[in-house]
């Protein structure tokens, strides 16, 4: 009784899911030209092709909002408002940001049923892994027993050989999630969401960094270019929105630090194995130790 | 810094003149243990008078009037607590008028030691050795203006006290903090000052928690200057000071905000000490709903009243009717904010869920709390100022 709150900042789940949500827009609205509009202008795709992206970002969004409506309406019975029980966590964020991160092939139904159950699983159990990371791997898992592939490449780019500059990839040329290719609008994304706050922007620093240091090692012993090892799966976009997951990040700054460095790291170990998923395989990892990480960041930081 | 510029609630605009209220019905005095009671009842006393003594001080009275008894259903900060019961006259009759002291910069050291621990004037330690006097005149709590309008009303009596202790303790270097959107005071505090080159006013941006002790010596002074050591005393206690050394006045009445969001309009108020805190509502404002919290000294770091049936002392700065905030309490979602916010670079969440987690550092500002996404009461569980 006598330690009760009366003000408080209007910080909430709400506002920092729709600020990341916000700096996402630009790259979806890019992403839904790239991969819909543009296809569809140039006869590569029908008109289910050409709404595919959005109805894909929609979906994810909407079953993020599902998964928090029956936990609250119907498992934990409360009866606050629509909007709080929507963001009540940061369900709806994750699935869009699964929906960005997946390739413009991906199934509708195994991206349904697969982000549907984990998203929900997730309510019901206390998860201390990466819920993004894991929803992306039992999605491509699915798609290489069902079909054998899962490639970035859209239809206008499997149809092309592609080679790309740097500047390329800058502007959103360059294969990748229906939403992640623009590197520019990337670069606005974690500018905006460092000076809004809304990011663990030391995660995303250390990671790309330890990220650009190994693969230009990398390049100068294979002479192959950076470019196409930094921009062609998707690790920027990875780096920013799903390795700095709140939940299952660290979250002081020499734990920030030494998260994105090991994430970083286990990426381009995994790269070797495979491309795709390396980064989710090292970001479940590393999320799996945050609470030691950060334990030990501060120990060693203090002696 | 770790600090926040803290958005006001617009609806809290607090009125620009000083509301008195010295003429309550009756005062109630608190009986702390060790002190003697120097009346009986149905005395009839004077204002000032010595009501209750220790070895070391006394308890003056803050009207006068007649003593009815002793009552012991009153409370402070929730403690339950004896009280002698005062009935006001409304004459603020003195017993015998104590002449002013012209030059309050004469006082010896020892004289001014024993002054002020007789009329319980400032409870520093003026003992130590100092090189620099810091006088904190910001507000503590971004809803408070207590401090501010002790400034605007007594600016030429704070500097004045301010060169008297520097006289007194021959400190050369001292500082008089304000708050730098304190427009009024800035201006003028600066038109005064001249008088005193001495004091350096040295305004301060409004990010809380500025007011606080610790982080205001960390903000406004050098390393070099608090390794030599720095006196930091309140601009309250200034006052009392002056009126100490100035009348021998002990202290017996002093300002207070009163706000809320169930205050119509909020005001800072003048009131006799001891009076009780629904007789200070009931005549110095209207509520506009009846179910409210009572908080004293601040919406973020203050602590909740069982009741109003708590007795106004010197440690109360502000009194607040508010609503509480509804939003629920969901599982920390590890954003690190309180980590990455906290004034005194703690980390809030380590300290909750660690038991043994060393607490001392911690000064209840609440900012943890305030800024928390989650809406995770930190204060609840790192323990509040009462619970010291």
């Amino acid at each position: 009784m006598n330690n009760n709150v009366y003000v408080r900042s209007n910080g909430s789940i709400k506002t920092i899911s729709l600020t990341r949500i916000a700096f996402l827009l630009p790259l979806i609205i890019y992403g839904i030209y790239k991969n819909g509009i543009y296809l569809y202008k140039e006869g590569y795709t029908n008109l289910f092709g050409l709404f595919k992206p959005i109805i894909l970002i929609i979906l994810g969004a909407f079953i993020g909002g599902l998964v928090n409506i029956i936990y609250e309406y119907v498992i934990k019975k409360r009866k606050d408002k629509l909007i709080n029980v929507l963001f009540s966590s940061f369900h709806i964020e994750w699935g869009i940001i699964l929906a960005c991160i997946s390739s413009i092939n991906t199934n509708i139904l195994i991206f349904s049923i697969i982000t549907f159950i984990i998203l929900f699983l997730s309510k019901l159990f206390k998860i201390h892994f990466n819920i993004m990371s894991i929803i992306f791997i039992l999605i491509y898992i699915f798609h290489i027993i069902l079909y054998n592939s899962y490639s970035y490449l859209n239809v206008y780019e499997q149809s092309k050989e592609l080679s790309l500059s740097f500047m390329d990839y800058l502007i959103g040329r360059g294969p990748g999630g229906i939403a992640c290719s623009h590197i520019i609008l990337l670069l606005i994304a974690i500018i905006g969401l460092y000076f809004t706050n809304n990011n663990k922007t030391n995660i995303t620093i250390s990671s790309i960094l330890t990220l650009i240091i190994l693969f230009t090692l990398l390049s100068i012993f294979k002479g192959i270019s950076i470019s196409g090892l930094l921009f062609d799966n998707n690790y920027l976009f990875i780096m920013t929105f799903v390795a700095t997951d709140s939940y299952t990040s660290c979250y002081t700054v020499p734990g920030e630090i030494i998260y994105g460095i090991l994430v970083g790291i286990l990426t381009f170990i995994f790269y070797f194995v495979n491309p795709i998923i390396a980064p989710y395989i090292g970001i479940t990892i590393v999320s799996l130790f945050n609470i030691v990480i950060d334990k030990k960041a501060n120990l060693l930081i203090k002696n | 810094m770790n600090m926040m510029t803290i958005k006001e609630d617009k609806d809290i605009n607090i009125s620009s003149k000083i509301k008195n209220f010295l003429n309550p019905d009756y005062v109630y005095i608190p009986i702390p243990n060790n002190y003697k009671i120097c009346v009986n009842t149905n005395d009839d006393i004077y204002k000032e008078d010595i009501l209750l003594s220790s070895n070391i001080d006394n308890i003056y009275s803050p009207v006068s009037g007649k003593i009815i008894g002793e009552s012991d259903n009153l409370t402070v900060f929730n403690n339950n607590v004896k009280c002698l019961v005062i009935e006001n006259n409304y004459e603020e009759k003195l017993r015998n008028n104590r002449p002013a002291t012209k030059y309050i910069n004469k006082y010896k050291k020892d004289e001014f030691l024993d002054l002020i621990t007789k009329y319980k004037a400032c409870n520093e330690d003026f003992t130590s050795n100092y090189k620099t006097i810091l006088i904190n005149g910001i507000d503590p709590d971004p809803y408070e203006k207590t401090r501010s309008f002790i400034i605007d009303a007594y600016s030429d009596k704070l500097l004045e006290t301010v060169d008297a202790i520097r006289t007194i303790f021959n400190i050369n270097n001292t500082y008089l903090c304000i708050n730098n959107n304190d427009t009024n005071n800035v201006i003028n505090l600066s038109s005064n000052i001249g008088t005193y080159p001495n004091i350096k006013l040295k305004l301060m941006p409004d990010i809380y928690p500025l007011g606080f002790r610790e982080i205001l010596i960390k903000n406004a002074l050098s390393k070099r200057e608090i390794n030599d050591g720095v006196l930091v005393i309140n601009i309250e206690d200034i006052y009392n000071i002056y009126n100490v050394l100035k009348r021998k006045k002990p202290i017996s009445e002093k300002l207070v905000t009163i706000s809320g969001d169930v205050i119509e309009q909020p005001l800072v108020v003048n009131a006799k000490i001891g009076t009780s805190m629904a007789d200070i509502i009931k005549n110095t404002c209207k509520v506009t709903d009846d179910k409210y919290y009572v908080i004293v000294n601040g919406l973020i770091s203050g602590i909740t009243l069982n009741s109003l049936n708590s007795i106004y002392t010197n440690d109360i700065r502000s009194i607040f009717l508010n609503t509480k905030d509804e939003s629920r309490e969901s599982e920390c979602i590890n954003c690190g904010l309180c980590n990455e916010k906290c004034p005194m670079h703690l980390n809030p969440k380590y300290l909750i869920t660690h038991k043994k987690a060393d607490r001392s550092k911690c000064i209840h500002c609440g900012l943890c709390t305030y800024l928390c996404p989650a809406k995770i009461n930190f204060k609840k569980y790192l323990g509040g100022k009462d619970e010291q």
